[in-house]
Formats: C-alpha cells, structure tokens, sequence
C-alpha cells in the first residue's frame, strides 16, 4: 500500500471521536449507574441504539439530522460558510455515536460494581456528591472505565456503514481506512485491501490485549 | 481542638445527643429502634440480622425509614412522616465499620485529608496528619494503604472519622474482624476519644466484651429494640445478666 492517507485520517477521527464519546460516554454511565428519575429506562435504549441498529440506518438518521436542511446543518452552515456532511467532521460524529453504547455499557458496569461501602464512607465523611464521584466512584471504576474508552476506540476506528453514509468517500479528505479497504476491493487492488485489513486487525488485537491486561488487577 | 460541651441551664436536662424512633426497611427485612442516645458510649447490641446496622444506616441517613422520626443534637434529621431528609453530608458524623473502607488508590493521609471540611490542600493535609497522630498512625501517612494491617486500617478510619468534626461517632462492628490483642487496644483508643472529645458514639456489636468501653446498651431482638439499660464500666458483667447469658451454669444446676 502507497498511500498511507486513509490510516492517519483514521486514526485522527477515532482519536478525536475517543474523546468526545469518552467524555460524554462516562457521564452517561454514571448517571444510568447513580440516577432514579423518568427517562431512565429510554435515555438507556436510546444511547444503546447504535450496537443494534445496521449501521447504515444509523448513518442514515445521521444525515437526515445533520444535513443541509436539517436544523442543525443549516446552523453548521451559517458558523462555518460550509456544510457539515460529507466532512471529517461528519466523520467524527458518525464514530463518536457508533462507540458510546461500547463506552456507556462498560463503563457502567464498572460503576456499578464500585464497592458502595467505599461511597457511603465518603459520604458519612461529608464529601459532597461531586466529590464521591470524583474522588471515589471514578477512580475506583477507572480500569472498567480505561476499558470502555479503550473499546470505543477499536469502535471508531472501524467504523464503516454511518462514516460512509454522513461523511461519503472522498480520497484524500474524509476516505478512512476501513472504506479505503472496501473501495480497493471494489477496485481488485488486492495489496491495498490485505495491507489495510491487516493494520486494522493489528490495531483491534493490540486494544484487547490492552483492556484484558488493565482488567487483570496488579498482584502485590 | 474541640469546644467543650455547653453546660445545661440549671434545672433542664441537656438535649439527648441522639434519639430514634424509626422503622426502617431493607427488601422484606424491617426493624422497628426507639431509643436515646446519651453522651459517652451507647451499644446496639443484639444477634447478628436483629437491624443493628440496618438502624445504624437510617441514622447516618444513608437509608430512609419507613416511620418515625430522628432527631440528632435537637435537629430533625428524618421525619417520614413530614417528608425530612437531611442528607448524610450535612448531619456531621463520624462512622467506622467492621471493612474500613479506605479508599486503596489514595494514600492514608490522603484518606483522611479528603474527609477534612475546608481549607487549602496544605492545610488540609496537614490537619490529617494530626488525627492520625491522634489515633497513633502518625507513621502510617505515607504508607501503601493496601498493605495495612486490619488494625492499622481501623486507625486510619476513626482517623478520618474525626476530620469531618463529627458531633456523633457511628461505629459498626469496628472490632469483629481484628485479633484479640488489636481488638483491646482499639476500644481502649475509642474509649479515648470519645471521653476527650465528649462525642457521643453508637457501637453496634453482638461482642460481650465490647461492654467493657460502654456507658449504656440498646438491646435489640430480631426485628426491633426490646429496652434500653445504663452499663458499669467497672463491672462489664453486668450485660452478659442483661441479656440472659451470665452464669450460663445456673440453670443447668437448679433443675
């Protein structure tokens, strides 16, 4: 493979992806994990959606929301002079939303099984809530929550059916890897397709032996 | 470092620390406590599964009773009826449980430092120090808090107990699960904290030693409290009669 464009564009959108669905991702774990209030059990189905949805539907509600005529494309429009499909920037959004359910689920869990007596010590020691979640519940969670992010990464970074659907297959600006593979195949440059899975692969294999090694508590 | 205890006006009585009337749920479980606290120490005492804990829980206000009220220091803390529920964090406690629960990726000083209300991070520490210095942890500070021993982590949490100021100390099994030697040493540092900070303090055990620390006993049966009876330290006997379990021959003999 010559051209390594459609790697580091990958890696940036999964990268840029990672922090947003990190960052909103954890906060949804910990209020699904914490919270009682109405909408829960729909603000769960609703962040889960993208695992069971095929992800050129998904990609397709990802147009139709972001798009030119949507409210919120004409708004990107007006800020930026330019639409906002068919960019890197649809790009990232498609995978931030294609890794917060493997973010949210995992990191819940991890929440979830934080010891609650380690909480209500806190508590009783008069840490305000903020700071129980800050101090206690995160930190304690933090391989299940490193774990989550480290899965949303591997997400993003594959991501293929909502990409090509928001962000199209333009070579050179928003071609990523995965649809770099697919366009080769199309085109039987088998080279391209094999070295390009194979970096994927590599990629994939190396997150998971990451997140199996941080699960593994350090013996003492 | 504490203030001493206001005296009370001639001729009143001053306000019981802490009383309860509560009944309180966990699943299908329920306990039915009515008792005050005075100052000095107060056992719940009863078989394990009699509500000890589950009494404990609703006191720190870390479970909501079904009934009644609870009232700490004069201040209504819960009241089912009317709806009151005043939030762990601001009813000042202290609480000490049969598992420390010490935060492993913290330091012990850290531990104690994040239970220290107000004041810049120097200061913060720097108070933490003192209580562990109180406890007798002063050398465990810096220590790799997963390495403590169980005695070591019980200092360190009436430590941190006592960095929040607390106005009542909840102490829940603190001693079951340390050796003899440990066990002793540890109700002789509670019992001396509680006299020089004039903290009133809850104990829950089902241990008749454990009466050798303690001013007064709530009994419990399973499901509710059945009477309350003042204790003499010099004569820690005097509960094992209470409950039933002195002079376990006696019986046997006068049949």
């Amino acid at each position: 493979m010559d051209d390594w464009a459609p790697l580091w564009l990958s890696l940036r959108v999964a990268g840029l992806a990672t922090v947003a669905a990190g960052s909103l991702g954890v906060a949804f774990a910990y209020v699904l994990a914490k919270g009682r209030f109405r909408g829960r059990g729909l603000l769960e189905a609703a962040v889960t959606l993208p695992i069971v949805l095929p992800p050129t539907v998904l990609g397709y509600y990802l147009l139709t929301t972001l798009g030119v005529n949507s409210p919120i494309g004409r708004a990107w429009e007006r800020a930026f002079g330019e639409p906002l499909v068919f960019t890197v920037g649809a790009a990232v959004i498609a995978a931030s939303v294609s890794a917060l359910p493997f973010v949210v689920r995992t990191a819940r869990a991890a929440i979830e099984a934080v010891d609650p007596r380690l909480e209500a010590a806190a508590r009783v020691a008069g840490l305000t809530e903020w700071r129980v979640a800050r101090h206690v519940t995160l930190p304690a969670a933090r391989r299940g929550l490193a774990a989550g992010v480290a899965l949303g990464f591997a997400r993003a970074l594959g991501d293929f059916g909502a990409t090509v659907m928001v962000a199209g297959n333009i070579p050179g600006r928003t071609q990523t890897l995965p649809i770099a593979v697919y366009d080769a195949v199309q085109a039987g440059d088998d080279d391209t397709a094999r070295a390009g899975s194979l970096v994927l692969a590599a990629i994939a294999v190396a997150v998971l032996v990451a997140i199996n090694a941080a699960a593994r508590p350090r013996t003492s | 470092m504490t203030a001493p205890p206001i005296p009370p006006a001639p001729g009143t009585r001053p306000a019981s620390p802490l009383t309860v009337d509560v009944t309180v749920s966990a699943g299908r479980f329920s306990v039915s406590a009515d008792f005050a606290a005075h100052p000095g120490v107060t056992l719940l005492f009863g078989p394990s599964g009699a509500g000890k804990s589950l009494t404990l829980a609703a006191v720190a206000g870390l479970l909501r009773p079904d009934r009644g009220t609870i009232t700490l220091h004069g201040t209504v803390v819960a009241d089912a009826g009317a709806g009151v529920h005043v939030p762990t964090q601001q009813r000042r406690l202290g609480m000490v449980a049969q598992s420390a629960a010490l935060l492993p990726h913290r330091s012990p000083r850290d531990n104690v430092a994040l239970a220290v209300a107000s004041g810049t991070r120097a200061e913060r520490r720097r108070r933490a120090g003192q209580h562990l210095d109180a406890v007798g942890a002063a050398h465990l500070a810096a220590a790799p808090t997963s390495g403590l021993s169980g005695g070591e982590q019980q200092r360190v949490a009436l430590a941190r107990a006592l960095a929040g100021r607390p106005r009542l100390l909840l102490l829940d099994e603190p001693f079951s699960a340390l050796d003899r030697p440990t066990r002793t040493r540890l109700r002789a540092l509670v019992r001396r904290i509680v006299d020089d900070h004039h903290l009133p303090a809850l104990l829950v055990t089902h241990d008749l030693d454990d009466a050798v620390v303690a001013d007064r006993v709530v009994r419990f049966e399973p499901g509710a409290t059945v009477g309350q009876d003042d204790l003499d330290r010099g004569r820690p006997d005097r509960l094992a009669h209470l409950v039933g379990l002195g002079e376990p021959w006696a019986s046997g003999c006068s049949g």
